[in-house]
């Protein structure tokens, strides 16, 4: 299948009708480039929805119809959307049209009015989707039209054990044609019993009365085979049922498992809390005793200036009590002698001259004594607050390393409140998520999955059991068969002649069944390895290998077997060589449409998986982002490349349109 | 008679809203040990800045709260006063001393509340002023 053309119309983002033509009849290398929200994804989905008429958002559920009808298109009240695809297939050309028509906004009445055309050279067909399904079928389709972004999902069908890879294993197989010879055994033992019961037939006809009888007795026994077959067709899809319930339970019992690790985490962030919430602690006593003595750091500056004025203040009043001092002692010395009346130098008795001058002194000095107890008491503590001061200075003298502690100190206090601030986020976040657990569901899980290991073990058995009695029933039927050997005609011969070879041919399907499953494997395994070396960038990988369950593996140069999960960075990039060596072996042809290849590969990877592209299919079609796919990396690709459109959205009225796409926003 | 040079007397008094600041600081977040700590340190940094203070705080109710020894048990700050003013009363300083210390416990407050009460930066901011850097 090779697509040429594309016709959107009222399809998501698509208002009224757009068109993607691929250059040269579709073959060859197209790049559809377009930012986040252009409308990349809507484009590959509308080629599935066209396929199969369901497409599904990234999270696994349906997108409904009223979601896909473009907003404007709704808003004028046309209900119509479709797609239309001109393809190639087997050299003919075919026109595949979906539409759906509603008279009501309204999912149902979407769905109850879709309608499905396919033409093949102009000719109408009858049942299209059975004709779609056998040219892609829909449960590989995921192989071809590849969602960059799902890696994850291939990735989660890789996991061991599971339903998922259960899945991933039927739909390889079947991607690799292997189903259809299995179908052909089917079909060859429904022809053998068809023959065995002409041959019985005839028995009855013309065998006598116990022979009669016999083929009864091996209709009857062929009877009891088919209904024993069925029994056995339910009981191994009822087992089937419960290992997936079993995984499913086993899997929400891992979740609880990690819910009680969860638990415990959040104990030990709480006991590492308190300690970090210690530590806090004797870090802010350190602070605030750090902090009784800012002021005095606060106030050095002003201490400084302020010194001198105190030291002068107690100059002076210092000078005042000494002069009060002295005139007192003056005042009384100056008294005795007036009173005495004797000259303290001859001893003679004093001129009364000199004594008014001795009272004149008195009074001055009194006077002045007058004045000066008017002041106030001289307060000595003045002396101890320059002392005091002057202790202030000294200690603050160290300013510099009082300040370094002070930083030292808020800043170990600032990271341990951020460490304690992230802990009580964890912490938090920790026990919201541990809250929406129900403890008691893991009880109930554990003796759920012991139910039906239980039952599993029972229908085990009763399989044994069936597949034993099937056996049995089997070899009655030959013997009662070769108890009609002495039957002879012609008609029988011819049968019996049929009915051996039919034998013949089913056991060489037998062995070819599984030497085609392996063979298949190992071409799967050998594409992949080839694509792995040509995309890898680690030199010590050389290739990979793909076990029964196309469980894969990577294979280093000394020959060691790595797990994905030992490679992580590389799970991507194997997922992505296994879906190329798919498409390589495939019995199918169909495009390969990549929407977002790289949006989660490296760039070294990129470039190795797009030099790579043109081996990959006939057709590939890359709908990449400007961040994903630069200018210089159209280099490696260049002369392969056929198209290049650019999907731009010009908002609500005119939707996305299709646009040639130019190079460095000029050349075409 | 009473020497103009005389040490605070008396008790220091703070509003309800200081007080509630300086708990907030001290008991509720464990900044600061003690609330004296932060009405020292307010004081200090309105005296430094020699702030006006607002009428609406000066007048403002206040309660005793503190003896001047605990307050004040070196003398520093009295001597700070003393020598800035020299010529009104030891109360009046007093009362001087507890408007600059509502002022600066509304500032360590504000700057708390903002998330800028880094003591490093402000001290170090102080001290080089200081020292003409």
């Amino acid at each position: 299948m090779i697509i040429r053309k594309i016709e959107l119309l009222n399809f998501g983002p698509y208002y009224d009708k757009k068109i993607v033509k691929f250059n040269n009849g579709g073959y060859g290398i197209h790049i559809i480039h377009g930012d986040n929200g252009q409308g990349k994804t809507t484009l590959q989905n509308a080629i599935l929805w066209a396929l199969y008429g369901k497409i599904y958002h990234r999270n696994g559920t349906e997108i409904k119809p009223t979601e896909i009808l473009n907003y404007k298109a709704r808003d004028d009240g046309i209900y119509m959307f479709g797609v239309k695809i001109f393809f190639e297939h087997e050299g003919r050309r075919w026109i595949l049209t979906r539409k759906m028509h509603a008279k009501t906004f309204h999912n149902k009445s979407f769905n109850t009015n879709m309608k499905l055309h396919l033409t093949k050279e102009g000719e109408p067909l009858e049942n299209p989707q059975l004709r779609i399904n056998r040219i892609i079928p829909p449960e590989v389709s995921r192989f071809f039209f590849f969602d960059g972004e799902m890696l994850g999902k291939y990735e989660m069908l890789l996991e061991e054990d599971s339903p998922g890879k259960r899945e991933l294993k039927n739909s390889i197989e079947k991607i690799l044609g292997i189903p259809f010879v299995s179908t052909a055994k089917s079909d060859l033992e429904e022809l053998k019993k068809k023959y065995e019961k002409e041959i019985r037939k005839i028995f009855s006809k013309i065998g006598d009365k116990d022979d009669v009888e016999i083929a009864r007795i091996i209709d009857s026994l062929e009877n009891e085979i088919d209904e024993k077959k069925k029994s056995l067709e339910k009981i191994k899809s009822q087992i089937k049922k419960i290992y997936d319930e079993i995984y499913e339970k086993k899997k929400k019992e891992a979740e609880y498992e990690s819910v009680r690790k969860k638990v415990m985490e959040r104990d030990d962030l709480e006991k590492k809390l308190k300690d970090i919430e210690k530590e806090l602690e004797k870090l802010k006593r350190k602070r605030g005793d750090l902090l009784k003595d800012i002021y005095k750091y606060t106030l050095s500056p002003l201490i400084k200036i302020k010194i001198g004025y105190v030291s002068e203040l107690y100059r002076k009043e210092f000078e005042k009590w000494e002069r009060k001092t002295l005139l007192e002692n003056e005042i009384i010395r100056i008294k005795e002698q007036i009173e005495k009346n004797i000259c303290p130098c001859c001893g003679r008795e004093m001129d009364p001259k000199k004594i008014a001058v001795l009272r004149e002194e008195l009074k001055d000095k009194e006077a002045e004594l007058e004045i000066l107890s008017k002041e106030p008491i001289p307060n000595m503590s003045i002396e101890h607050m320059k002392e005091r001061l002057e202790r202030v200075l000294k200690l603050t003298e160290n300013a510099d390393e009082y300040l370094s502690e002070l930083k030292r100190v808020e800043e170990s206090i600032y990271l341990i409140e951020a460490r304690i601030a992230e802990k009580m986020k964890k912490i938090s976040d920790l026990s919201e998520e541990i809250s929406k657990s129900d403890v008691d569901e893991v009880k109930k899980l554990e003796i759920e999955i012991r139910r039906l290991a239980a039952e599993k073990g029972r229908l085990e058995k009763e399989r044994e059991d069936l597949e034993i009695s099937i056996e049995d029933l089997k070899k009655k039927k030959l013997e009662y068969m070769s108890r009609l050997s002495h039957i002879q005609s012609n008609e029988v011969k011819e049968l019996k002649m049929r009915v051996e070879y039919i034998n013949y041919i089913l056991n060489i399907f037998e062995e070819a069944i599984e030497k085609y499953r392996i063979k298949k494997r190992q071409e799967v395994e050998k594409v992949s390895s080839e694509i792995f070396r040509k995309i890898k960038t680690k030199e010590g990988f050389v290739g990979l290998e793909i076990d029964e369950n196309y469980g894969l593996w990577i294979i280093t140069k000394d020959g060691a077997r790595l797990g994905l999960e030992s490679s992580a960075g590389e799970e991507q990039i194997v997922a992505f060589c296994l879906i190329g060596a798919l498409n390589k072996c495939s019995s199918i042809d169909a495009p390969v449409f990549m929407d977002t290849p790289f949006g989660r590969i490296d760039v070294k990877h990129t470039e190795n998986i797009l030099k790579y592209l043109p081996e990959l299919s006939k057709q590939v079609v890359l709908l990449v982002t400007s961040r994903e796919f630069k200018e210089e990396d159209r280099e490696y690709i260049a002369e392969h490349i056929q198209t290049e459109l650019k999907l731009m959205n010009h908002g609500y009225k005119e939707g996305t349109k299709i646009e040639y796409y130019k190079k460095n926003g000029g050349e075409k | 008679m009473v020497s103009a040079i005389d040490a605070f007397s008396g008790q220091f008094a703070a509003s309800e809203e200081a007080k509630r600041m300086m708990k907030e600081l001290t008991e509720d977040t464990g900044i600061f040990s003690q609330m004296s700590d932060v009405w020292r340190w307010g004081a200090a940094l309105a005296l430094l800045r020699n702030v006006d203070v607002d009428e609406k705080i000066s007048k403002q109710k206040r309660t005793t709260i503190y003896a001047i020894d605990t307050i004040d048990p070196e003398g520093i700050f009295s001597a700070i006063m003393l020598s800035l003013f020299p010529d009104i009363s030891p109360e009046e300083r007093r009362k001087k001393l507890e408007d600059y210390a509502e002022w600066g416990i509304r500032e360590i407050h504000r700057k708390y509340k903002n998330g800028t009460l880094n003591f490093y930066k402000i001290l170090s901011q102080i001290l080089e002023e200081s020292r003409g850097v």
